[in-house]
């Protein structure tokens, strides 16, 4: 398959008309070497176009991808050329992207995510919207066998089944959609209004410096006014301070309702899929069984309403968030709506939060009381030794002892604000006040656990539990934190997180039909075929139930080989590998999928033999 | 528990002293610039690491533990900060075994395993003698391999 013609020209322009080139030009124009109105302009501008517009149709004639055998084939590149395989087990998201003029025309970018962050695997620059849909839908998951590893460092070949997607893609058609949560527009107001955008920070900062020309006072050219305003320089700072803050929340306010206008999260068969945007429309799909963790967002003014904003995290890049593998599955509502839908998604029900001891509560008095007393030291000795600043007097202690009482309190906040929880199935871990953030991670999530105790937390028998998930969220790592639990907390913390993981491990591996127990040293040993017959209903039932009791879909039927059987492979190098993504049974209600009698064998991870007919292929001969 | 091979210290004191000697120089000479008479602060700079380099060596050494039992690699290590990690087997990417130029030279080995983990994706043991490294590798690859339980059913 070709991209869509249109790319062609587009790419053209759009690609040309970066910043560097129009700086480029305008610097150009501006000092006099180049004439806008004369021929040789215009006839460099037709020379560039034709040669950008020559090479993008070169480009063009050599795009191809195949969507077949497991595995997305794209052969690219004008001067050098590249094949890139991508198995579709890889695939984490799948992502459409479509600025308004692209959407005029019809066009849409395609980005292919995998495990391991880092950069997007693949982007399709650029298909028909609707090639694009379509295309979401086969690799997103719910037109293929949902069986998938995320590999680690090895990069074997995992193709999932093959003959699945094509499989379904006949018989059942798209699956059915439940919509689970669109955004009604007082909330988009209200989360436009609320939420404070970094970027738009650095860009509203950007702005006035640049706008200031030096000038500290004339942030976004507004010296005049500045001036004439009473006070001195001290309040000016304060202005210029205030005005670059609003006119980042301003921005920040355009800019989030730009990218949540529209917001919709649907249930397409094992996947969510969003779709959000005013001007650059994106959606998503999220797959259920590649969901690391799952976060709950409640700053003081969301609290304070009773609203939550809801963030699933993956383990693919996820271009659209920006932070890297979260993305907003509920951008904003109500509290309780947001946690239904986290039960939806994850099976997770509200937790009760334990708080950390009372210990812990000091430790924040003590190190708050510290901080301040310091600051306060060093800004009185900094005044009156160094700047010369009279001696403030009492007033100034008394001020400082008021900050000292709001350390407190803020001990306290920060204290009762914390805390974790060890429900059935995940481990749940709170933090902050000004930023409340609860996260979930399910056990069978966990990827290394570990504990630590700093010397002040030993001091007080403290200690910190960490459940790191392969998330790729770069900011705030993947896993959850207990953070400043009791000393024997933490160990039984560490000892539950361990067994767990194990249990829960075992539990998707007895589900999974036709689980078989490799044999490292000969051929792979079907023990499989019985067991696929007699629990049928076990992992099948994950199929049946799309739309209805989510909860059961996602975690218990999923039947989901964990990784058990990826242990079983034979070549060691490559080691475990899976990061606990269940094989969700295909959901074509029963089936079969097509494979053979060992039916969903990681053994159909192997790349290069996606249809084995025989069981003992799996002598690791594709790892 | 096992422990580290005692020469670890040595690499760990080598590793402190090559950064203090950087430090040194690079204080040195911006001093040069700035405050002949300071002159001597750079040399000193580099000894006072050296020596807290080398106490912390020991004591890392003391805290260094670590087991393979039957379900994951436990690590004990820290000397501010105590750490404990729990890697399972059934997380274990992939296994490596790294020597450096120190390490080479006095004849030790460190194993790196890999998870998928975000945070503490690999967790290396140092301080091995390369034939421990080695079995330690064949060890984990196993224990990996076999991870799963022995009745699937």
């Amino acid at each position: 398959m070709r991209l869509h013609p249109l790319s062609i020209p587009y790419r053209a322009v759009a690609g040309s008309a970066n910043l560097g080139t129009l700086v480029f030009l305008g610097t150009l124009i501006g000092s006099g070497s180049l004439d806008p109105t004369g021929l040789s302009f215009l006839g460099l501008l037709v020379g560039y176009l034709v040669l950008m517009g020559g090479y993008q149709v070169v480009y063009y004639r050599r795009f191809e991808y195949v969507l077949a055998d497991g595995s997305l084939d794209i052969t690219s590149g004008v001067v050098s050329r590249r094949q890139r395989e991508i198995p579709l087990g890889r695939v984490q998201n799948v992502d459409v992207s479509q600025n308004p003029v692209q959407r005029a025309i019809g066009i849409a970018a395609v980005r292919i995510e995998t495990a391991g962050g880092g950069d997007t695997e693949a982007v399709l620059k650029y298909v028909g919207r609707d090639r694009a849909r379509a295309l979401q839908r086969e690799l997103g998951g719910s037109g293929r066998d949902s069986r998938d590893r995320i590999p680690g460092g090895a990069t074997d070949g995992t193709a999932t089944g093959a003959g699945q997607e094509t499989g379904t893609g006949e018989t059942a058609g798209r699956p059915e959609e439940t919509v689970i949560f669109e955004l009604p527009t007082r909330n988009l107001a209200l989360l436009s209004l609320f939420t404070i955008d970094p970027g738009a920070g650095a860009i509203s900062s950007a702005v006035a410096a640049l706008s200031s020309g030096g000038d500290p006072q004339n942030v976004f050219m507004l010296r005049g006014v500045i001036d004439r305003l009473p006070g001195g320089t001290l309040q000016a700072v304060v202005l210029v301070v205030a005005i670059v803050a609003v006119a980042a929340w301003l921005l920040s306010v355009v800019l989030t309702f730009a990218r949540y206008y529209g917001f919709r999260l649907v249930r397409v068969g094992d996947e969510l899929e969003y779709e959000r945007g005013l001007l650059q429309r994106h959606s998503g799909t999220i797959p259920m069984e590649k969901v690391q963790t799952l976060s709950v967002h409640e700053n003081v003014l969301k609290r304070r309403f009773g609203y939550a904003t809801l963030a699933v995290e993956t383990a693919g890049y996820g271009p659209s968030s920006g932070g890297g593998g979260s993305e907003s599955a509920v951008p904003l509502a109500e509290r309780d709506r947001v946690l239904s839908i986290a039960e939806r998604i994850e099976g997770v029900e509200d937790p009760e939060i334990e708080r950390p001891p009372r210990r812990a509560r000091q430790r924040y008095a003590v190190r708050f009381g510290t901080a301040v007393a310091v600051l306060a030291g060093v800004a009185y000795a900094g005044a009156t030794r160094v700047a010369f600043v009279p001696d403030p007097g009492t007033n100034y202690w008394l001020a400082v002892l008021g900050v000292l009482g709001l350390a407190l309190v803020g001990a306290h906040l920060r204290w009762t604000n914390r805390g974790h929880a060890t429900t059935d199935d995940h481990f749940v871990s709170r933090t902050g006040f000004w930023a409340r953030t609860t996260r979930i991670v399910p056990y069978f999530r966990v990827q290394t656990v570990a504990d630590t105790r700093t010397v002040f937390q030993r001091r007080r028998r403290l200690a910190s539990v960490t459940a790191d998930t392969a998330s790729s969220r770069t900011i705030g790592g993947g896993g959850a934190t207990a953070i400043d639990v009791d000393d024997g907390e933490a160990d039984r913390l560490r000892e539950v997180l361990r067994s767990r993981l194990r249990e829960r491990l075992a539990d998707r591996r007895i589900r999974r039909p036709g689980s078989r127990r490799r044999d490292p040293t000969g051929p792979g040993t079907v023990h499989g075929t019985g067991d696929r017959d007699t629990d049928p209903d076990v992992s099948r039932s994950s199929g049946a139930d799309v739309g209805g009791s989510s909860t059961s879909d996602v975690d218990g039927t999923a039947g989901a080989d964990v990784d058990g059987s990826s242990r079983s492979d034979v070549d060691g190098a490559a080691g475990a590998d899976d990061r606990g993504t269940p094989w969700i049974d295909v959901p074509d209600d029963g089936e079969d999928d097509g494979r053979a009698e060992d039916g969903p064998e990681r053994g159909d991870l192997e790349g290069d033999d996606p249809e084995r007919g025989d069981p003992e292929d799996d002598d690791g001969s594709g790892r | 528990m096992e422990r580290l091979d005692p020469r670890v210290r040595f690499v760990w004191v080598v590793g402190a002293t090559v950064s203090a000697t950087l430090l040194g120089v690079v204080v040195t000479v911006a001093l040069r610039f700035l405050d002949r008479s300071l002159l001597w602060a750079g040399p000193a700079l580099a000894a006072v690491i050296v020596v807290l380099g080398g106490i912390h060596a020991v004591y890392r050494y003391r805290r260094w533990r670590f087991e393979l039992e039957d379900d994951a690699v436990y690590i004990e290590r820290g000397v501010l900060t105590h750490v404990r990690t729990v890697v399972p087997y059934v997380r274990v990417q992939h296994v490596d075994t790294q020597r450096g130029p120190t390490e080479r030279a006095v004849g030790l080995a460190k194993v790196v395993v890999y998870t998928a983990g975000s945070r503490q994706a690999d967790v290396s043991i140092p301080g091995l003698t390369p034939d421990r490294a080695d079995a330690l590798q064949e060890r984990l690859r196993r224990m990996a391999i076999e991870s799963e339980p022995d009745d699937a059913v």
